[in-house]
């Protein structure tokens, strides 16, 4: 996504946050209500909002971090792939 | 302990007790109550207090009586304050008087009820300060693993009085985590499982391990606190709870109410995998969504990324879609604006056009042109302006007389003479 945010909170509902918006857009869009200088502003977020998606998706190394009785983060080791 | 012991009381006694008898006596101390007793035995004068025949009969019992399964239904069960628990075991002909002690009652998943069929490991034993016979009972179950049934059973009744099991307070799952946490042992298959399922759907998720016993004295704690942690640090999008398949013993924590009200009060919603699929439990009643298997769960929790990019490009044709809609509209719009436009233009000019008949109507009607066709004439003086009065007309004065179609110079008679006859 177009700038993690070092904010832990944000960046982590980035993609929701980012498809929820998206989802929004394509139905005021659609439902076509909208003057016409505001739909194009609305399109242009859209299209945005669809690459950075795709963009974030791409990104694809899976995080694993053990929680710790003391609330703090540490790396583990991936279990390998297959069971 | 040994576990190959009696499946029931009635093969007990038929091998165990001679066996037992004689190596009791054997290896009985010499100087105990009971040694004493049975050297002296009653000898005339010999007397004995009521407590060296109790612990003698006491020592003699706990020497015969390997520890030993008795099958019976349960009676009076009570629990002191202590923690303590005291009941009858019983069938249809005799009691056996029972206690647990607390640490061992402790492990106990709820109290049997009254009548309830059960089996108990034991020792048998008398109280000497009562000389009551007794068995002192380690372990209890309930036939067809009743007692935790009704553990269960109770326990669900309680949540579900609360509200706690309504299906109208599970939460929907967010439809794309950032963060998963799980919470169950490190070891275990289960968290290999998961990964596995993210990394295959979702690779851009991040996994979070709270790695918990999850069977055992203590586990259930150990499971509502990572749940609780979780919660309390606001660290994950939802929360996968649960364990491999075993016996009910086995997922007991996961019948426990600290878990329960944990999973009830996460703010994360949980998604519960315990055990397989049969298998039913508290956590699975209180939790946002029951999962069949950790896998299931997992697939539960994160969107596939190709139906996701599949959606994505549908999102994009539909907002191209949407705009060129709304662009088509807009020319529509523009192009009505003009043919409206016209409309009210051509209307204006026809308007007008009217006006000026109308007023070339006026116009003609007020032309002084239109008398003279009539027959009238306009006597103008020389200097061009009409003359209206009598006055104007003095003797000798000439002037113009203007007709339809020409102009007649003329002079005012200077006397009557003058005047035409």
């Amino acid at each position: 996504m177009s700038g993690v945010d070092a904010e832990a909170g944000s960046e982590r509902l980035t993609l929701e946050a980012a498809l929820n918006r998206l989802e929004e857009i394509t139905r005021s869009l659609e439902a076509g209500e909208i003057e016409l200088d505001d739909s194009l502003t609305l399109y242009e977020e859209g299209i945005r909002l669809v690459r950075l998606a795709e963009e974030a998706i791409r990104a694809a190394e899976l995080r694993i971090e053990r929680l710790n009785a003391d609330g703090s983060l540490s790396g583990i080791e991936a279990p390998g792939e297959g069971s | 302990m040994s576990l190959d012991l009696f499946s029931s009381a009635e093969e007990a006694r038929r091998s165990m007790p001679p066996r037992s008898a004689r190596s009791a006596a054997n290896d009985s101390l010499a100087g105990s109550p009971l040694a004493s007793l049975r050297a002296a035995g009653a000898r005339p004068g010999q007397e004995w207090s009521v407590s060296e025949v109790n612990t003698a009969a006491k020592e003699l019992i706990e020497g015969v009586f390997p520890p030993l399964w008795i099958t019976g239904e349960i009676a009076n069960f009570t629990r002191a304050r202590s923690g303590h628990c005291y009941f009858t075991l019983r069938d249809d002909n005799s009691q056996l008087r029972c206690v647990m002690w607390r640490d061992e009652a402790r492990r106990l998943p709820t109290a049997p009820e009254e009548g309830m069929a059960v089996r108990g490991l034991g020792r048998l034993t008398i109280y000497p300060s009562r000389g009551e016979f007794q068995l002192v009972v380690t372990e209890l179950e309930g036939k067809g693993d009743g007692l935790w049934k009704l553990a269960l059973e109770r326990l669900r009744r309680k949540l579900e009085a609360e509200g706690l099991t309504d299906p109208a307070r599970k939460r929907p799952l967010p439809r794309h985590p950032a963060v998963v946490g799980v919470v169950t042992s490190p070891s275990g298959a289960v968290f290999h499982d998961i990964v596995n399922v993210v990394r295959r759907r979702a690779p851009w998720t991040r996994v979070v391990l709270a790695g918990c016993r999850v069977q055992g004295d203590g586990s259930a704690a150990e499971v509502a606190a990572a749940i609780r942690l979780f919660g309390s640090l606001e660290l994950a999008d939802v929360l996968i709870v649960g364990r491999g398949g075993g016996s009910v013993e086995d997922l007991w924590a996961f019948n426990e109410e600290i878990v329960a009200r944990a999973i009830a009060e996460s703010p994360i919603p949980v998604i519960s995998a315990v055990g397989h699929e049969t298998d039913v439990t508290i956590a699975d009643l209180v939790a946002d969504l029951r999962a069949p298997t950790p896998s299931a769960a997992a697939e539960s929790a994160v969107p596939d990324r190709t139906e996701l990019a599949r959606g994505l490009q549908r999102d994009g044709w539909r907002l191209r879609q949407a705009i060129a809609g709304r662009l088509g509209r807009a020319q529509d719009e523009v192009e009505y604006g003009r043919e409206r436009l016209q409309e009210v233009g051509s209307r204006f000019t026809a308007d007008r056009r009217e006006r000026v008949r109308v007023a070339a109507r006026h116009l003609e009607a007020l032309s002084p042109l239109a008398a003279f066709a009539r027959g009238f004439a306009v006597p103008l003086s020389t200097d061009g302006r009409i003359m209206r009065r009598p006055a104007d007309f003095t003797r000798g004065r000439a002037f113009d007389l203007r007709l339809a179609q020409a102009t007649v110079p003329c002079r005012v008679a200077d006397d009557e003479e003058d005047r035409p006859s």
